[in-house]
């Protein structure tokens, strides 16, 4: 049905021109889900938006050619695209959000679509509208109809695009990274939705993606794209157990396994880390910092509104008791907005609690003993303010970095102004980190906007080393980061306290990530603690509902196939808006 | 073939060309008409700094005045005989293009000592506004907020009418209103930086609170405040000149191009038009050039014009 032949295209823009597809081909039949994987810059995006002539200026198809149903799309006018772009290409995007008109009703949206790209008379649209809704999941479509985009949550969004797509009959969907923006939760619901689209209407499906463990739950076939060049094909299971080529063979194993524990990720080892490579001054005495909280509470007061009426108190975190041992990494996880960084700006002293305590804790060298797993713990007052002996890590790599300064300046200053360093030692440690990191010498002298993503979380780190912190929080330092990248940086962390000692709080929602990386870890939900203990109790054997939701939903795209999952069909009702795991939980558990 | 280049070259034009301020040029450039405005504000500018040398006399050199030359239209013969008012002569038989090129220098310097004291304290108080939030803060902006209710020019008069006249006066009153609007865009600006990760970091990093606003957060509120700047330089160079032309500027020992149309005016009737319409064009020109340049770079700041964007 799609097939694309030797495809090579490139960008051109003014006199640079970079060849983003070499010799591609690619083949979707109908009722098949094809995987186009590889990490951000592979050209997996440009793929989608040729097929579907979206290609941005500058975007040219030098040589090869796309057929889709025997018509070739890439001799095709802008308004010969338009005719099939809707009616027989239907597309899926990363952010439904913006993929809706915010001014219009969802129910309008849907509507508009079937009549004028699916021709449907205008009187039985809304009939039409509402299977729809009805087959991408909402049990009562009637309440979705009227109501508009910001009213909607992320997971209800993307089935009504989902349904938009599906409206015409087309008959191939490109899904460009359909479940990124979504929880895991709302993950699985898509990917089932797609599966149930390609079986039941034989709909190709073109699924674009980075995630390996969607390609595996969703994908009957999958196509790892490198740097412009598929280096592998075939089978979704064949690939994924057996792939001979060696970036292919990075990308899987860079996805943490569901069970078990590993040393590291990625071997050999790609980070130098090593005790010896830095020459951090490790002042004995701050050797590693634990922190308490006890009963901790952040809340915000409610506003009286112009009726003199007073809205309720609004709790972020609610009578939170958690510890992080000196020396040890402790896990935080929990779905969004259960106040996972909240805990973390605490404990950096970004914010401040409306109630208990935060202590920071030292670890005591049991000298009779000299056990190391179970430090004597000594309890300081220190303030993370008096000298910066806690670092964080952000979760937006481009927002962390000042884009003003080279990263040079960056790490130096604050060693110098604050720390009291000379300028030659500060340069000397700067050299250091950023080897140590991964990058070269000579990238001190750019500026940020010069690197990627992966790159500038390695700078914060490095910057957050300059300070010689003793505690170093990491605030789901991965979550905008490809998997490769994210083993990395994951594989780094480890090593920095294998090799340091450096306390590390981890917060995270990738169960798979905590688990391998973590001793510890606290699970948060709707701001209040609910389970706490060793990483591997509690991920194995999860007491509390909630966690045991969380494991479910982490696991269950491994089991899609299972007809258990056939139950997460309905998990997007409308009223729940599709966040209300409990009733997922008992449908799984039932069948 | 950059080693064929001799070397003289290689650190001038392709350096220029190379560097941050080169690419932004040319950007800047593909805008032919802007480029054109942009080379005769900088053509005003050398005027201006440079204007003794085109003069032929100064604005109080009564020696140097002719009565017998009195109410020449530009590029009429002179009492000696030769054409050397190009834009003929007043009442008094003062040279315009001299009169003019004084006028330029006191406008333009009128405008950069308001614009700088406009913008070093605005942007003070924008900053320190979005740092304190709470009253302090909202005792900044609410003044800010009564500025600028009403047209600056009121404002203006009222503080000439408190100071008196005089350029230092002048300076003052249009510093007075204008600083507002550099309050007002550091404030959005900052606040918006502040609530970004690096400011967190840095805070970790143990800097106080002044290194932060003025060697982190600063910075990174140049672009929008460069534009205001630009479009407002345009603005208040008209400002000096509606005070001017209204009597309440500058003295009449100091020529300003409002001073000189306000001169010129009681004439028009007569059919002396050049001893206003002729300054009153080059403060039209100057304007207009400035606020095409000030377009230009608001263009050029916001995001959408950003080209090679992620996709």
């Amino acid at each position: 049905m799609l097939k694309i032949h030797d495809l090579n295209l490139s960008f051109e823009n003014g006199q640079s021109s970079a060849h983003i597809l070499k010799d591609f081909n690619l083949t979707v039949t109908a009722g098949e889900i094809v995987a186009l994987v590889g990490e951000s810059g592979a050209g997996k995006s440009t793929v989608g938006a040729a097929i579907g002539g979206r290609l941005p200026p500058g975007g040219k198809i030098m040589s090869g050619s796309i057929t889709f149903n025997g018509e070739r799309l890439d001799s095709f006018s802008p308004t010969q695209f338009e005719r099939i772009r809707g009616a027989e290409i239907g597309s899926i995007f990363q952010n439904p959000l913006s993929a809706l008109n915010p001014f219009e009703t969802a129910g309008r949206q849907l509507i508009e679509t079937l009549i004028i790209r699916g021709g449907v008379a205008r009187r039985s649209a809304r009939e039409r509208a509402i299977t729809l809704l009805r087959r991408v999941g909402f049990d009562d479509p009637e309440i979705i109809l009227p109501r508009y985009p910001h009213e909607l949550s992320g997971g209800m969004l993307q089935r009504v695009v989902v349904a938009i797509a599906l409206s015409c009959d087309p008959s191939l969907i490109i899904a460009d990274e359909p479940t990124t923006a979504l929880d895991v939760s709302l993950r699985n619901g898509i990917i089932e939705l797609l599966r149930d689209a390609a079986e039941a209407s034989q709909i190709g499906v073109l699924l674009i993606t980075h995630d390996v463990s969607v390609v595996q739950a969703a994908a009957h076939r999958v196509c790892i794209l490198h740097k412009g060049e598929v280096i592998e094909t075939g089978a979704t299971s064949d690939v994924l157990a057996n792939p001979r080529h060696p970036y292919a063979r990075r990308l899987i194993s860079s996805v943490p396994p569901p069970t078990g524990k590993l040393k590291r990720l990625q071997n050999p080892p790609l980070s130098t880390l090593q005790p010896n490579s830095l020459r951090l001054d490790r002042n004995d005495s701050r050797a590693a910092t634990g922190v308490v909280l006890q009963d901790v509470s952040v809340r915000y007061a409610g506003k009286r509104n112009i009726f003199l009426k007073q809205t309720t108190d609004l709790y972020a975190l609610k009578n939170v008791n958690l510890s992080a041992a000196p020396g040890r990494i402790l896990g935080i996880v929990g779905s969004s907005g259960s106040g996972k960084t909240t805990v973390a700006r605490l404990i950096a002293g970004l914010a401040d609690p409306t109630a208990g305590r935060i202590t920071f804790t030292h670890a005591v060298e049991d000298k009779s003993g000299g056990s190391a797993n179970a430090p004597t713990v000594d309890e300081a007052v220190a303030s993370p303010t008096d000298a910066p002996l806690v670092q964080m890590i952000f979760q937006n790599p481009f927002a962390s970095l000042n884009p003003r300064y080279s990263v040079f300046r960056q790490l130096i200053d604050a060693p110098k102004k604050v720390a009291g360093m000379s300028r030659a030692d500060a340069e000397d440690q700067a050299v250091t980190l950023i080897e140590a990191v991964g990058l070269a010498r000579n990238d001190l002298d750019k500026y940020p906007h010069a690197f990627s993503g992966g790159q500038l979380q390695r700078i914060s780190i490095a910057r957050a080393l300059s300070m010689n912190p003793s505690l170093l929080i990491c605030d789901e330092p991965t979550s905008a980061l490809d998997v490769t990248i994210q083993a990395y940086i994951v594989d780094m962390l480890k090593d920095l306290n294998d090799a340091f000692g450096v306390t590390i709080v981890f917060i995270t929602h990738d169960l798979s990530v905590c688990r391998h990386l973590c001793d510890d870890v606290v699970v948060l939900n709707r701001g209040e603690v609910c389970e706490t203990g060793s990483t591997l109790d509690v991920l194995d054997a999860p007491k509390h509902r909630f966690t045991q939701r969380l494991v479910l939903n982490s696991n269950v795209c491994q089991r899609i196939d299972d007809r258990k999952a056939q139950a997460i069909k309905g998990a997007g009702s409308p009223n729940a808006g599709g966040t209300d795991d409990g009733e997922l939980l008992s449908r799984i558990q039932s069948a | 073939m950059t080693a064929l280049v001799p070397h003289i070259r290689a650190m001038s034009f392709q350096r220029l060309a190379q560097s941050a301020f080169g690419r932004w040029l040319a950007r800047y450039n593909e805008d032919r008409f802007a480029a054109v405005c942009l080379s005769v504000t900088a053509g005003f500018l050398v005027i201006a700094l440079a204007g003794p040398f085109f003069a032929l006399h100064k604005p109080g050199d009564l020696a140097a005045i002719e009565l017998a030359d009195s109410m020449l239209a530009p590029l009429s013969k002179s009492a000696i005989g030769d054409v050397r008012y190009v834009l003929g002569t007043d009442v008094l038989g003062r040279d315009i293009l001299s009169m003019a090129i004084f006028g330029l220098r006191t406008s333009l310097g009128v405008a950069f000592a308001a614009t700088g004291g406009a913008l070093a304290i605005g942007c003070v108080a924008g900053l320190a506004a979005a740092h304190a939030q709470g009253a302090a803060a909202a005792a900044i902006m609410r003044t800010v907020d009564i500025f600028l209710s009403a047209p600056s020019i009121l404002f203006a008069l009222l503080f000439i009418s408190i100071l008196g006249r005089g350029a230092e006066n002048t300076v003052l009153a249009i510093l007075l209103v204008q600083w507002t609007h550099y309050a007002r865009a550091m404030n959005a600006a900052a606040t918006a930086e502040l609530k970004k990760d690096y400011v967190a970091a840095a805070r970790l990093q143990g800097f106080s609170a002044t290194d932060i606003l003025f060697r982190q957060v600063l910075p990174n509120c140049i672009p929008p405040i460069s534009v205001i700047l630009a479009v407002q330089f345009g603005f208040v160079i008209a400002l000096e000149a509606s005070l001017s032309f209204l009597g309440l500027g500058l003295p009449i020992t100091q020529p300003s191009l409002g001073g000189l149309v306000a001169d010129g005016q009681e004439y028009l009737m007569g059919g002396a038009y050049w001893i206003s319409i002729l300054p009153g064009s080059i403060l039209l020109l100057l304007v207009f050039c400035m606020n095409v340049v000030g377009d230009r770079l608001r263009v050029l700041q916001s995001p959408l014009s950003a080209r090679g964007g992620t996709c």
